[in-house]
């Protein structure tokens, strides 16, 4: 195909590229870590509600409506939008052959940013949330999480701005759309939901349109991004079409933009329909992408990162179709206020864009510490854990949001038997979580080990130096 | 290709366009929505919630109540009731017109009124009663029917629309069902003692249930020199251990507020209902 392009390493200076990139990654990848792991646990804790009601039930931090909506900040803010910007920071660097454009200020904004999910998640455990989902951190704690966006983006469109090379790859665009996106939405939501609300059902409006752009569109254009560069990378071959990423590109923008108002709510009829029509059209990008990647795939690819970036492309294939189903007329009513939507969700956040961030993780660390991974044969194994947890989570809540929302249509069978009905795939679901905390676990233990084996590398020259004996020749001098 | 800036240009287009039609398009249709006078009444709907019941607001949104409870009750259409109530004057042109409808009667039927003429039809059936009807000068009343899974659960008497969530702030409709929809738990339960209780040990009110005790959110402490008259009065399967009782605090009294406090209920031009309360009854605070 003549519009074939290769994703081409950079042959000069890549030593130099990496340096300038090496801190504010290993600060935005290795702090993703580790909120992954807190993530993961938190999910744990939040399951065990449906073994044993009163298990957490004299501490308010541990409730359901506390430590779910902090587990889901958790991973979205904590880990897939740092990962998100790590990588991204990485991608326009090296596809655009110039180290980082003020990389301390990209320290700054990574060290910003945690900062900001940590008083999130904290203003969470402790009441302060703001009871939208997925835009659960309090105000205060938004904003620094937004000036962080501002510095990171502001980081990426400079290096990307500075490239030597100058045309672009793919997957620039859509880290583009993405850092563009963002910030927007962001302020948007701390704008109209937390400074100044706007009035009854559009504040409702206003977070379907954050949530599914958040989830969606900025972790699609990330996540997207960064497969469309691994994927032919790693299997080694060229990205097909250069136009099907542009289609794949403009119409994720395009439709998955509005996707996310539900039909049949208290808001006006025509909200719905139009989400429910872009919902249809956004399997689009999803079939694109999966046309383009099809030729190059890396699922036996040597590397350990590879299986990751393949199931990252299926789940979101998957995640968008369920979407695409639950908005179908005669399933929509069924299938909304269940856990089928949740596991659409789960789908789409820890299965597509988690799978394509811990894949790109396990590829960059090693290439800007210049080391190995140290407990390599973990990697496999995280990626096994990963999977079952993910599908442990997502195909018991299919199942199990199916039948509640049979149920829930049947207004002749009791509203206690519909809840009891929802016990069995959450308690289900306390196993994948487990599964994916242990592999979190795993990650987190081969990224600090990696930390620290660098660290050693930095500390071992000097001490040797401050230890070494002084030359004779230098004594007599 | 080094169209950086097309690219730019481009995704600035779509997401602007998908701003402005899903954030800025609902404040211009929705942003300056007024109060809906409520019919017989010189009331306006909704009227703001008490004091305590908005703080309660803060605390169902604190401690994350959303996350498994949904405030927007589904309806997925309307059907109409078509009673009889008196014949008036001309008896003939009733029955001419009750045989024009194909109503199944009989002349002894009309002797006890009030009748069901039909029941749970269309609006086209309805509209043709009510037009046949009315020359004949007998008196008759057309009630209006919510109807869908969430009605017939009795979840509310109609589907919540846009004008049910203008005083609160946050509006928080939920998008999970592990629990009850609560759109309307204040009609259903109107009780605060209920809620407590149900708060403290949610067990204790509704068998079997699944919710978690939320326990933090009272004191258990000894009784003092009198008992207090905030104290809980629960079945003896969750009562404390002798000497000692369970007060609520100010955050389960205000959230109990609020969960009374919710009854979207009242007639709406654009969700139009037939109640058997008295409209403002439904509109009023809670007790």
């Amino acid at each position: 195909m003549s519009d074939a392009v290769s994703p081409v390493p950079p042959a000069a200076s890549g030593a130099a590229i990496e340096a300038s990139c090496r801190l504010p990654v290993l600060a935005l990848l290795g702090g993703a870590a580790l909120w992954l792991l807190a993530g993961a646990v938190a999910a744990v804790l939040a399951t065990l509600h449906f073994h044993k009601p009163d298990i957490f039930a004299d501490h308010a931090w541990l409730s359901y409506g506390r430590i779910l909506p902090a587990a889901k900040h958790a991973l979205i803010y904590g880990f897939c939008l740092p990962a998100a910007f790590g990588l991204a920071l990485w991608l326009v660097a090296r596809l655009g052959q110039v180290p980082l454009v003020g990389g301390y200020v990209a320290l700054v904004g990574a060290k910003l940013w945690h900062l900001g999910a940590l008083v999130g998640g904290v203003g969470i455990l402790v009441g302060a949330g703001t009871g939208y989902d997925g835009f659960d951190l309090p105000g205060y704690a938004a904003v620094i999480v937004f000036v962080a966006s501002l510095v990171l983006g502001t980081v990426t469109l400079l290096t990307l701005h500075a490239r030597c090379r100058r045309e672009l790859y793919p997957t620039q665009w859509f880290i583009l759309g993405g850092v563009l996106w963002l910030p927007w939405i962001l302020s948007t939501a701390l704008c109209l939901l937390v400074w100044s609300p706007v009035r009854g059902v559009t504040q409702a409006v206003v977070h379907y349109w954050y949530l599914n752009n958040l989830q969606l569109v900025v972790l699609g254009l990330f996540g997207l991004g960064a497969l469309l560069y691994f994927i032919p990378k790693l299997s080694g071959k060229d990205l097909p079409s250069r136009h099907l990423a542009l289609f794949t590109f403009l119409s994720l923008v395009l439709f998955g933009s509005w996707v996310g108002v539900p039909e049949g709510g208290p808001t006006p009829a025509w909200m719905g329909a139009v989400s429910s029509i872009a919902a249809l059209f956004a399997v689009v990008p999803a079939l694109s992408v999966v046309e383009n990647l099809r030729k190059v795939c890396c699922l036996r690819a040597a590397a350990p990162a590879a299986k990751f970036f393949s199931l990252a492309v299926a789940f979101f294939v998957l995640a968008v179709l369920l979407n695409a189903l639950g908005t179908l007329p005669g399933l929509h009513g069924r299938l909304e206020f269940t856990l089928f939507r949740t596991a659409q969700t789960h789908l789409l956040v820890a299965g597509f864009f988690g799978f394509a961030a811990l894949g790109g993780i396990y590829h960059v660390l090693p290439r800007v510490t210049g080391l190995d991974w140290p407990l390599a044969g973990l990697v496999r194994l995280h990626f096994w854990l990963a999977l079952a947890g993910v599908l442990l989570v997502a195909v018991p809540y299919l199942v199990g949001g199916w039948q509640q929302g049979g149920k829930l249509a049947h207004p002749a069978i009791p509203f206690m038997d519909v809840a009891r009905g929802t016990l069995m795939p959450i308690r289900l679901a306390t196993l994948g979580e487990t599964l994916w905390a242990v592999g979190a676990l795993l990650f987190v233990g081969n990224v600090f080990a990696l930390l620290a084996a660098w660290a050693r590398g930095l500390v071992k020259p000097a001490v040797a130096e401050w230890t070494a004996p002084v030359a004779a020749t230098e004594v007599k001098a | 290709m080094k169209h950086g800036a097309y690219i730019f240009l481009a995704s600035f287009l779509a997401l602007s366009a998908s701003w402005c039609g899903l954030v800025l398009a609902p404040q211009l249709q929705l942003g300056r929505q007024t109060l809906s006078p409520i019919t017989g009444t010189t009331d306006q709907y909704p009227q703001r919630r008490p004091g305590l019941a908005e703080a309660g607001l803060q605390v169902y949104r604190a401690q994350g109540c959303v996350t498994c409870h949904s405030q927007q009750t589904r309806q997925t259409g309307a059907v109409f009731d078509v009673v009889l109530n008196e014949l008036g004057t001309n008896e003939t042109a009733v029955a001419l017109a009750l045989a024009a409808l194909k109503v199944d009667w009989k002349p002894a039927d009309l002797q006890a009124l009030p009748r069901d003429l039909f029941r749970g039809v269309d609006f086209a059936a309805a509209d043709a009663a009510e037009r046949t009807l009315k020359p004949t000068g007998a008196k008759f009343s057309i009630a209006v029917r919510a109807t869908g899974p969430d009605i017939e659960r009795g979840w509310g008497l109609r589907g919540s629309v846009a004008a049910d969530y203008l005083q609160d702030q946050p509006v928080l409709l939920g998008a999970q069902r592990l629990g009850p929809d609560l759109a309307n738990i204040g009609l259903r339960q109107p009780d605060v003692n209920w809620h407590l209780n149900h708060l403290y040990a949610p067990a204790s009110t509704v068998q079997g249930s699944t919710m978690p005790p939320y326990r933090f959110l009272f004191e258990v402490r000894p009784v003092g020199l009198q008992p207090s008259p905030a104290a809980l009065k629960l079945p003896p399967a969750f009562a404390p251990p002798a000497g000692y009782e369970v007060v609520p605090t100010d955050d389960a009294l205000a959230l109990a507020a609020y969960l009374v406090s919710l009854r979207a209920s009242v007639p709406l031009f654009e969700a139009p209902v037939t109640v058997a309360l008295p409209a403002s009854s439904a509109a009023a605070p809670a007790p």
